[in-house]
């Protein structure tokens, strides 16, 4: 690890640290006892989260009849935010897995907090899959277990790839996250007060001792779950697109979808990382470990994913004219100018005109426009889906079966309460665990670079 | 399991009056009233073996022959040869409910009446039914219907009311005052015969047949023409060329369902390649409308100019002088002409129909008929002895005696005079004088409800009766099931009051016995005739019809002068609510209305020029000045209609009803009057407006356009007498990368004619009755998920003030390669061998992918667990079929319990299955004959015949799918 000091680039980490310095500034945060700030915050968003339990606890007891569903459609907020939340997913392996793959450096500084979204943001995805069942308690029926009623279970269907690929990529992300954690819990261990803590820290450290043998072993490890993750990042949200391009139904029914879907993942996924780490840098004073270069990356990363996504759209368009299949053609037309175009064209709008912004070098550095894009790409690629879900649906072959769908108050509050969830994971996250991996970005302080390359 | 529970329901239902107190409250506990809206009713586990409780216990009470007390109940430890639990038993009877008198077939399982089909003996009916026949076993377990008699809206008993009616009756007859019965059209021997003995042991009895908007006009026009007040039979399977005159012969009327046979008969490829040439003239869209070649729309005003101007080019052109009328001038000058110059091409066999209400109107189309010598060829006049037809002008005057206080006593059967009079107001100040007045309904109804006494009817499932249902031909009523509650045939009300102790069946049989057999020339043992009778629910006496005489006008032409109003509100009838009487039924409220696809309400339906003026849409509450009075209802914007007529539907707006009934839509009688000897629609709308508030229409089709796909094929006849397939440009040939599945043994498929189902809807209800199909209420229409398995797809094509209609029955079509089955993740839907898409409820988790996926958007969703809270209802659930759950998916089965009930029967038998002998609910109640089911395994089938016709096709074909349901094309004669 060698690595030469750029004289274009500029350092990862914007100020010197010390080894200790690091340890101090990322560690110091969660040993105080917690702010003010943290405690509202972590009030409102557990209250939301108690609102989508009693929400979710009455849908069920209820019926799917609380939803604004009908007989026409009969996927709308449920499966939108199921993909949403799985997208959001993305970033954090891709940063976690590719970019270490790819020795990006910059991601040490933001992959611990990525890769806790990643596994937040599939919890707050699985719910969907479970709740939008008629019958969830009967949810475990999609899994192969063997049983004396000699049934099993359909593998034609996507809808059981998908139980297999969003159950593996989470075990995956988990391990490979508390993996990549251990030498900071270890770290944590060394430095804790009480022996209640240290207890459960030497416990959680799994006896990490810091010997060569031991962080051989460790980068060994995450090179190989790496190497594990890195094809999911892919194959999760292909096998994601496949309940809706496996299906008959126009809008749905498209080769296409499996690419693109991994795209819009890895766009929504980075625009939900930049809305979190610009806020979690300024309030837990994490400025110079996320700099405004990292920032810059993403909104690259961001672009790029962004114009794939409108590739994609275009492709659609064409595809569906090229065909020359009239319920394709009249799908997409009515999705441009029919009665969901208001949501067509927020999806536009937020996903391949704003994002052109980052061309510009000015924006990608001023931090409140980058954070109001990342929002704005977030509400996109949320229209996205709903957009792809609900207007194939609502028009699809018989016109006499044309129905309109608008959600209850019912899916609003599940979904604001998965916000609740979300958050809530996310605060405990960043109060109880280092939120930036301190060990890896120990590597990239010019403190560790070989001292006889200075000027 | 909870018997105290049980007992206590048992105690309501089945002990005698005078062991239980008909309180209110204890009433009101047992039959929660509320709208009929599935909302959330909260069912646990508990209520579900409740009901379940209740219903075994109940069986073998119903089916016993005396009451008993539910305490003595036991099970079938002595078996009554006469039932097997699991196999139906089949009675025949006939609907009493509607003037038709349909003959029918009852399903009873284990004693309870579940379905009803259609008798093929009736010469009339043919099998068939209309939706209202369908519900109607339904209204039998209304739990609103009264459930012992009533004294001053208390419960009682019959002695108690029976003696207070009887000295109440024969007071009147000393005061020197009169007692009015009023009752429905009579066409029944028994029922006459009683009503005259009644008039003759009181003396003082003035009979009043009351039936609004019924055959009045045309019974008084042909008491005018041909001296004889009697109704036509039509023979349409004989005509040519129809031309009906804003008559819905195919839909209401006197006759829908035998009409409805003929009609189909004439439309059928395979039977005459002559298709019947239909042209109908009306201002509203109607079911016959909707299905004629050609359609032309003209004002409701336009309508009377429009006889008497076809009346006046036909006279001019055979030069016959029948009647004087001179031409009235119109702009509808060369539609009249060409209507005349094509009915005159086909004179002799051609019918020409008027739904006016008008009697010189009517006059005027006999006249037509009568020039085009359609009598005794098309048309005969019905000569059924036993009957009583209404006349409006009978009740008028005797509104206006009881004013005069000339009554002392009245007593309704089967009338509502208090909801369907015009002038309510006046029947309540007018009917005040009178001091008794007497109910015999069967359920509480606006009159009821003012009537002293109620002394309520059984159910027509529950009774004995007789019916003349066409000349010599009679219908038998036979009671099916036990009577559910405290109550007794009108007629044997009647029969006690009048003092004689004789039952109804004994009095029916006597009279047939004693009299009418000699009259029609029987011989024989009476009891070898009475259960033939009996058994076949149809007696044909074969009378030889009696010629039609010849037309001779015996009064004054009244030439009414064309009014000009330049926008009128029309009122007109709906094949499921016909008049009101069947409003608390909630299978007819939540049937799509076969034009407009609403259910639960009714609407003003307007033109849409009209509503492009004023700047209406569907479901805009609109405010409308009518006779001086102000309305606010929702408006229904409806293709086909005239720019100077709205219409309102009759028979919603019921005050007194049970749940279902209550207060749903707006009461159209005030909104119609009385002139020239009938009830008249057509009032002049003052002004009409918006009111800027939406209302929720709970419309179950909202996209009338077929966007240009082909869903619907269609032709015209010429281009079909020269290529067959026309307008079918044949299957898409398709590549698969898979074999075929296996199709060994019976495999199943479907096809329906499209040119000959007339969009009824009657087999929606059917299989509603046949497969538990829950009601949903109102609000759950409005979000679109009604559970219909079937339904009527319904588009319009071309000019929207004129538009042509298509009706498509869909349900699931049974795809070979489903795109249901793949996508589901547990297997609940799955392939059987015999070629159906199977729907496994219990393995069904609710993903509704397979809803989604499916092209045909014909899968339902149990979005809730549905209303089963009426106990009672809960008895017409068919015990073959499960009552599913919520979460689970459900969609037409192709009736598998039919199928395997005639595969198990064949297999009992040694025998291969006959074609034909499976027949699903749908294809039974059928009137149009338009579906077709069987094997295509078997190459002798009617299926794999017709499935060769060049007509037929599939719709999405494309796909790849494979449906197994395909269709005929529409052939138009034009």
């Amino acid at each position: 690890m060698s690595d030469v000091v750029s004289k274009l680039r500029k350092p990862l980490v914007s100020k010197d640290r010390t080894y200790t310095e690091v340890s101090d500034d990322v560690l110091s945060v969660i040993e105080k006892p917690p702010g003010n700030l943290w405690k509202i915050c972590i009030s409102i968003s557990s209250s939301l989260l108690l609102m989508g339990i009693i929400v979710i606890g009455y849908q069920v007891s209820t019926g799917i009849g609380t939803w604004g569903l009908n007989k026409t459609v009969g996927w709308s907020w449920d499966i939108t935010n199921f993909v949403f939340w799985v997208g959001i997913g993305h970033a954090g392996t891709l940063i976690s897995a590719i970019l270490l793959l790819f020795r990006q450096k910059w991601r040490t500084s933001i992959n611990r907090a990525a890769e806790a979204m990643t596994i937040i943001a599939v919890l707050c995805a699985a719910i969907y899959p479970i709740i939008h069942m008629g019958r969830p308690w009967l949810a475990y029926w999609v899994f192969p277990y063997p049983n004396t009623r000699d049934i099993w279970l359909n593998f034609r269907s996507p809808l059981l790839w998908d139980v297999f690929a969003i159950s593996t990529y989470f075990c995956v992300s988990a391990v490979f996250w508390y993996i990549g954690l251990i030498p900071d819990l270890a770290n944590m261990r060394d430095r804790a007060q009480t022996p209640l803590k240290k207890r459960i820290l030497t416990i959680v450290s799994l006896g990490w001792s810091g010997s060569h043998r031991t962080w051989h072993r460790y980068e060994m490890l995450c090179l190989i779950l790496a190497g594990l993750a890195t094809p999911l990042v892919v194959s999760v949200h292909t096998i994601v697109s496949m309940d809706f391009a496996t299906s008959v139904i126009p809008g749905w029914h498209a080769t296409i979808f499996p690419p693109y879907f991994v795209a819009g993942a890895v766009f929504s996924g980075f625009a939900m990382v930049l809305t979190l780490l610009i806020i979690l840098r300024k309030v837990m004073n994490f400025e110079h470990y996320i700099t405004p270069s990292h920032i810059e990356a993403m909104c690259k990363v961001l672009l790029c994913t962004g114009m794939i996504v409108g590739l994609a759209y275009g492709t659609e368009f064409f595809m569906a004219w090229y065909s020359g299949n009239q319920y394709e053609r009249f799908v997409f037309l009515n999705r441009a100018f029919g009665p969901y175009a208001w949501a067509y064209w927020i999806m536009v709008v937020c996903n391949v005109v704003i994002p052109q912004l980052f061309w510009l070098k000015k924006v990608r550095t001023n931090l409140v426009i980058v954070f109001i894009i990342s929002i704005f790409v977030n509400i996109g690629m949320w229209f996205e889906r709903f957009v792809i879900i609900t207007t194939s649906l609502h028009r699809d072959f018989l016109p006499s079966s044309w129905a309109m769908f608008s959600p209850t108050w019912v899916e609003i509050c599940t979904f604001i309460g998965t916000f609740g969830l979300f958050f809530t994971l996310f605060f405990l996250f960043v109060r109880f665990l280092p939120a930036i991996a301190i060990s890896e970005v120990k590597t990239v302080l010019n403190y560790a670079k070989p001292k006889d390359h200075h000027e | 399991m909870d018997n105290k529970t049980n007992e206590m329901n048992l105690e309501n239902y089945w002990q005698d009056v005078e062991d239980k107190d008909y309180s209110e409250i204890d009433l009101k506990e047992e039959f929660t009233e509320g709208t009929y809206q599935i909302g959330l009713t909260k069912k646990s586990r508990r209520d579900f073996l409740k009901i379940m409780g209740f219903s075994l216990s109940v069986l073998p009470m119903a089916t016993s022959c005396k009451k008993i007390s539910a305490q003595k109940a036991i099970p079938y430890l002595h078996k009554n040869d006469q039932i097997t639990p699991g196999v139906a038993n089949w009675y025949a009877t006939t609907n009493s409910l509607c003037p038709s008198h349909c003959s029918l077939l009852v399903k009873t399982r284990e004693g309870r009446p579940i379905k009803i089909e259609g008798n093929p003996l009736s010469p009339k009916s043919q099998g068939g039914t209309c939706p209202v026949c369908q519900a109607s076993v339904l209204s039998l377990y209304d739990s609103s219907r009264f459930k012992a008699p009533k004294k001053n809206g208390q419960y009682t008993t019959f002695e108690a009311i029976d003696s207070e009616v009887r000295a109440s009756l024969l007071k009147a007859a000393s005061d020197g005052k009169r007692t009015a019965l009023i009752l429905n059209s009579v066409y029944g021997p028994s029922l006459l015969n009683v009503v005259t003995d009644f008039k003759n042991s009181f003396g003082n009895v003035d009979v009043i047949v009351y039936n609004p908007f019924g055959e009045s006009a045309s019974v008084r026009a042909n008491s005018l023409s041909f001296g004889r007040e009697d109704v036509f039979n039509y023979k349409l399977d004989k005509a040519k060329v129809i031309v009906g005159i804003s008559s819905d012969f195919l839909a209401t009327g006197s006759d829908p369902i035998n009409l409805t046979k003929q009609y189909s008969k004439r439309k059928d490829l395979f039977l005459d390649k002559n298709l019947i040439r239909h042209i109908q003239v009306e201002s509203l869209m109607t079911l016959t409308g909707s299905n004629a070649d050609t359609r032309i729309v003209i004002s409701h005003d336009d309508e009377s100019t429009f006889i008497n101007n076809l009346l006046y080019y036909i006279q001019k052109a055979t030069g016959s002088r029948l009647l004087p009328v001179e031409a009235i001038d119109s702009d509808m000058k060369p539609k009249v002409q060409s209507v005349a110059s094509e009915l005159l091409k086909a004179k002799g066999e051609s019918i020409v129909l008027s739904g006016s209400f008008d009697i010189t109107d009517q006059v005027k189309v006999n006249a037509i008929n009568f020039v085009l010598g359609n009598f005794n060829k098309t048309i005969t006049l019905s000569s059924r002895e036993f009957n009583r037809h209404e006349n409006d002008a009978d009740f008028v005057k005797f509104l206006e005696d009881a004013e005069g206080d000339k009554y002392g006593n009245v007593i309704f059967y089967d009338v509502n005079p208090y909801y369907d009079y015009f002038d309510t107001a006046r029947v309540e100040q007018a009917l005040k004088k009178i001091e008794t007045k007497i109910s015999l309904s069967t359920a509480p109804d606006e009159t009821s409800e003012h009537s002293n006494y109620v002394a309520p009817d059984r159910h027509y499932l529950e009774k004995w009766d007789d019916f003349e249902i066409s000349q010599g031909v009679f219908g038998f009523s036979q009671p099916v099931i036990q009577s559910l509650f405290n109550n007794r045939t009108a007629q044997e009300s009647l029969l006690v009051w009048m003092g004689s102790s004789t039952s109804y069946e004994d009095y029916i049989k006597t009279l047939w016995e004693n009299k009418l057999l000699k009259q029609f020339g029987q011989v024989g043992i009476f009891q070898n005739f009475w259960n033939k009778a009996i058994h076949d629910g149809i007696f044909d006496a074969h009378l030889t019809p009696s010629d039609t005489p010849a037309f001779k006008f015996a009064g004054q032409l009244t030439n009414k002068k064309p009014v000009t109003a330049s926008l009128k509100l029309k009122v007109y009838e709906k094949n499921s609510m016909r008049k009101g009487k069947f409003a608390n039924n909630p299978w007819l409220q939540e049937m799509p209305d076969p034009i407009t696809k609403a259910t639960w309400d009714n609407y003003l339906m307007v033109s849409p020029k009209l509503a492009k003026t004023k700047d209406i849409s569907t479901g805009d509450l609109v405010r409308i000045n009518v006779k001086g009075s102000e309305l606010t209802i929702p408006a229904l914007v409806q293709s086909g209609v005239h720019e100077s007529v709205v219409g309102l539907a009759l028979g919603y707006g019921r005050t007194v009803s049970g749940r279902a009934g209550k207060g749903v839509g707006v009461n159209a009688y005030p909104f119609t009057s009385f002139e020239s000897g009938t009830f008249q629609s057509g009032v002049e709308v003052a002004s009409i407006e918006k009111t800027g508030q939406k209302y929720k229409l709970a419309l179950t089709q909202t996209h009338h356009s077929m966007e240009g796909r082909d869903i619907v094929r269609e032709t015209t006849l010429g281009n079909y007498v020269v290529d067959p397939s026309a307008g079918n440009p044949g299957g898409v040939k398709l590549v698969s990368m898979w074999g075929n599945h296996k199709k060994d043994g019976h495999q199943w498929a479907m096809m329906i004619d499209l040119n000959k189902c007339t969009g009824c809807s009657g087999c929606v209800i059917s299989c509603n009755a046949e497969n538990n199909v829950p009601v949903v209420g109102k609000e759950e229409v409005y979000n679109r998920r009604e559970m219909h398995w079937l339904r009527l797809d319904r588009y319009y094509k071309g000019d929207d003030e004129n538009p042509e209609v298509v009706h498509q029955p869909m349900m699931c079509v049974h795809c070979d390669n489903a795109p249901c089955e793949t996508v589901c993740p547990v297997l609940a839907t799955v392939q059987s061998s015999d070629g159906l898409n199977q729907q496994v409820y219990n393995r069904c988790v609710g993903t509704r992918y397979c809803a989604n996926n499916c092209p045909y958007k014909v899968r339902r969703f149990n979005w809730f667990d549905y209303a089963h809270d009426d106990k009672l209802e809960n008895m017409v659930l068919n015990p073959d079929i499960t009552v599913r759950t919520r979460g689970v998916m459900e969609k037409c089965s192709m009736c598998i319990q039919r199928i395997q009930e005639g595969k198990l029967q064949a297999k009992k038998e040694g025998r291969p299955l006959k074609d034909g002998e499976i027949k699903l609910a749908c294809q039974q109640s059928c009137p149009a004959d338009a579906i077709v089911f069987g094997d295509i395994n078997d190459p002798e089938s009617e299926i794999s015949k017709k499935l060769k016709d060049p007509r037929y096709y599939r719709v999405l074909e494309e796909l790849g799918v494979a449906p197994r349901v395909g269709y005929l094309t529409k052939v138009r004669n034009k």
